[in-house]
């Protein structure tokens, strides 16, 4: 426990040197929130600011008893014996769609085989332009865990809750839209089911995670509820602000799920596979494990483990 | 430094829809009803950016409670992110003037908008879009991320006020590739390459880009219809598909229409024609912006420039599937012609935010089933 601690505090702070020591200026998508005003974090949603003084990108890693994957500890002691090869890697840390498509198979293999227990994994086809040829509306797909049932956000009910209760009854027949029927039902300890969708976003040519979050009696579970859960499990990457949750549209389903900005991604991902050896570097070995390794630092912000089958079969 | 304002360009900034503005009858608690407030809406502005001139027209009638302002037509609620000209271009086949919209200050609508607190909510969804147009050209955020507090400042007064040359004052400093003939001569000439090419020619210049930012809407129809003001009315976000993909600019020598970028985004609908790849290009982008946007106008430009050499591949003539026909494709209001080259597109009908938003209206033949 005292080792993964220590070693997820020496992971951020590694990660907040390299970011300062980096010289790949032109792949530097930079910190989110610099300014106020040009934060990720869209529609409504205002961060508490912190000013960061330089770091593009920082990493942080759950300390809860997670096990660091193996990959990363051997970035941690190759970043700290040989810091340039920073330099040498060609690779950008971008995803083509048609790779994103090959990494989605392979992520849901592993993911299947390693995690019986757990919801299995399936590649939904888009579904919604009906001209598209078989191939494409494969190809065109996303990613998607459903029904994940993670323990422990604690729902509390207080006066603030009871006043939108009342204030929802005195307009309870304002518009068709909302159901403003609210249940004062204790959901302390209960446990919430998450559906995840990993989407390929084009712009930024890398995975992104979109979730929402619900009680079991289909009650979804607002931000703040999921913010809480989350600082119990990666305090620490919440304050790196590269994870900003925010709110917007799914961009197959139209509807507001939740989603972890990906405009540092293909930064992180590139430092990830800086320590591979060449061979896995090239082509077709990157991909297949770029998924896995994409969720085991992403997943951490729910407190997912990855199983170290996962990634270890990559040698 | 001069900045070149195209004909264009001036049109879509000064662009606007009329609005007639209803308060929904469940927040109606005077009689009689307040009557509907009339407002002309930018094309490249927010609705919610027109709450604070609305408010005062409706507020004695409210009930009590805190305002969640949204707006709605016929029954759709309204996605307050996109322009509020693309969301007439979609929503409007038949363009209705002015256009009836709903006003709704109680009850948002979480499980299908977004939350909105205003113009600070609008503002960051700006600058994201900035940002992420940014990466699409240069691959990344940073010439966006550097802008000094004035600058940002300037730049989102100048999407309030409608101030073209103080926009252009702005955004040339973003060195996105869009400020002036350059760019567009670049996107034509045979020298013209993908980003991920080598940096030949004059380093000095803007960065070229080998992406361009595009956010496509497509309606797609499963019955018939003649006119456009036959074409039901969207009721729900699902009959509306929205791809946010680039434009990859590929080849040399051969200008590149948006014909070829709309076959890059729905190849199945834009299949490859050979003629298509005689077509001569257009060479001298000055007289075309001297001419004016509009349909008259585009249609003007493609004549005066084809020289009769232009393949004349209209909509009508591209070999589709047989079981979905395009209908329309929208941009800014007007329908391009399908052979005008990209680069006039990107140069003169962008928005702001450097994204292109086209509406695609498909109609698709539903199987035949015995």
């Amino acid at each position: 426990m005292v080792m993964a601690k220590t070693a997820g505090i020496l992971l951020l702070s590694l990660l907040l040197t390299m970011s300062i020591i980096t010289t790949v200026d032109s792949l530097t998508p930079g910190p989110c929130c610099r300014y106020p005003w040009f934060s990720c974090c869209p529609a409504g949603v205002k961060p508490t600011y912190v000013p960061l003084p330089h770091p593009p990108i920082s990493i942080a890693i759950s300390s809860q008893g997670n096990v660091l994957p193996a990959h990363l500890l051997r970035y941690i002691e190759t970043m700290s014996s040989n810091p340039e090869k920073m330099e040498v890697a060609s690779w950008d840390g971008s995803l083509s769609r048609t790779e994103f498509y090959v990494a989605a198979g392979a992520f849901a293999e592993q993911w299947n085989k390693f995690n019986s227990a757990l919801p299995q994994c399936s590649w939904l086809p888009r579904s919604t332009l009906p001209w598209l040829s078989a191939t494409t509306s494969q190809t065109e797909g996303y990613l998607s865990v459903e029904n994940m049932i993670l323990p422990n956000i604690t729902r509390e009910f207080n006066e603030c809750n009871d006043e939108e209760i009342k204030e929802d009854l005195s307009f309870s027949d304002d518009d068709g839209f909302t159901d403003n029927a609210m249940l004062a039902e204790n959901h302390s300890q209960e446990s919430c089911h998450y559906d995840f969708h990993i989407v390929y976003n084009s712009s930024y040519r890398v995975p992104v995670l979109y979730f929402r979050a619900a009680y079991s009696d289909g009650q979804p579970v607002a931000l703040d509820d999921i913010e809480k859960n989350i600082a119990s499990s990666a305090k620490a990457l919440m304050e790196s602000k590269w994870t900003f949750i925010t709110q917007e549209d799914h961009p197959y389903l139209n509807r507001p799920w939740y989603t972890l900005h990906p405009c540092g991604t293909r930064e992180w991902m590139k430092m990830l596979f800086m320590n591979e050896h060449l061979e896995a570097q090239n082509g077709d070995k990157r991909i297949a494990k770029y998924l896995v390794s994409w969720f085991s630092v992403v997943g951490q912000v729910f407190g997912l483990k990855i199983p170290l089958q996962m990634l270890g079969n990559w040698g | 430094m001069s900045y070149k304002v195209t004909e264009a360009q001036k049109y879509v900034w000064q662009g606007a829809v009329p609005l007639q503005i209803h308060l929904h009858e469940s927040e109606v608690t005077t009689v009689p009803p307040p009557p509907p407030a009339l407002i002309l809406a930018p094309r490249i502005g927010y609705l919610p950016l027109l709450v604070p001139q609305i408010k005062p027209f409706f507020t004695s009638a409210l009930p009590p409670g805190a305002d969640t302002v949204w707006f709605e037509y016929k029954g759709l609620p309204l996605k307050w992110y996109i322009p509020t000209g693309v969301l007439f271009d979609l929503l409007c086949a038949e363009p209705e003037r002015p256009w009836n919209l709903t006003v709704h200050f109680r009850g948002y609508p979480g499980n299908v908008l977004t939350p909105c607190e205003g113009e600070d909510s609008v503002k960051w969804s700006f600058i994201n879009s900035l940002k992420e147009a940014a990466y699409v050209i240069t691959g990344n955020c940073k010439n966006v991320m550097n802008m000094s507090q004035s600058d940002q400042s300037e730049l989102w007064r100048s999407i309030l006020n409608g101030n073209l040359e103080a926009y252009l004052r702005v955004a040339s400093k973003l060195k996105l590739g869009l400020d002036g003939d350059d760019f567009s001569m670049k996107l034509n000439s045979s020298s013209f390459k993908s980003r991920q090419s080598t940096n030949e020619g004059d380093a000095s210049g803007p960065t070229k880009p080998g992406r361009i930012p595009v956010r496509m809407y497509i309606r797609t129809f499963n019955e018939d219809f003649d006119g456009l003001e036959d074409a039901p009315a969207v009721d729900n976000w699902d009959k509306i598909s929205y791809i946010n993909r680039p434009v990859e600019i590929f080849g040399e020598g051969k200008c590149f229409t948006l014909t070829d970028a709309m076959r890059t985004l729905l190849p199945e609908l834009f299949p490859k024609k050979s003629l298509t790849d005689d077509i001569v290009c257009v060479s001298d982008m000055e007289d075309e912006q001297k001419s004016p946007a509009g349909e008259a106008g585009s249609t003007r430009i493609t004549e005066e420039t084809g020289g009769g050499e232009i393949v004349r591949d209209h909509l009508e003539s591209l070999s589709m599937l047989d079981s979905a026909e395009i209908k329309l494709i929208r941009i800014q209001g007007i329908e391009p012609k399908m052979e005008i080259p990209f680069a006039w597109v990107v140069n003169n009908l962008m928005n702001p935010e450097h994204f292109i938003h086209i509406c695609v209206y498909v109609k698709v033949q539903e199987p035949i089933t015995l």
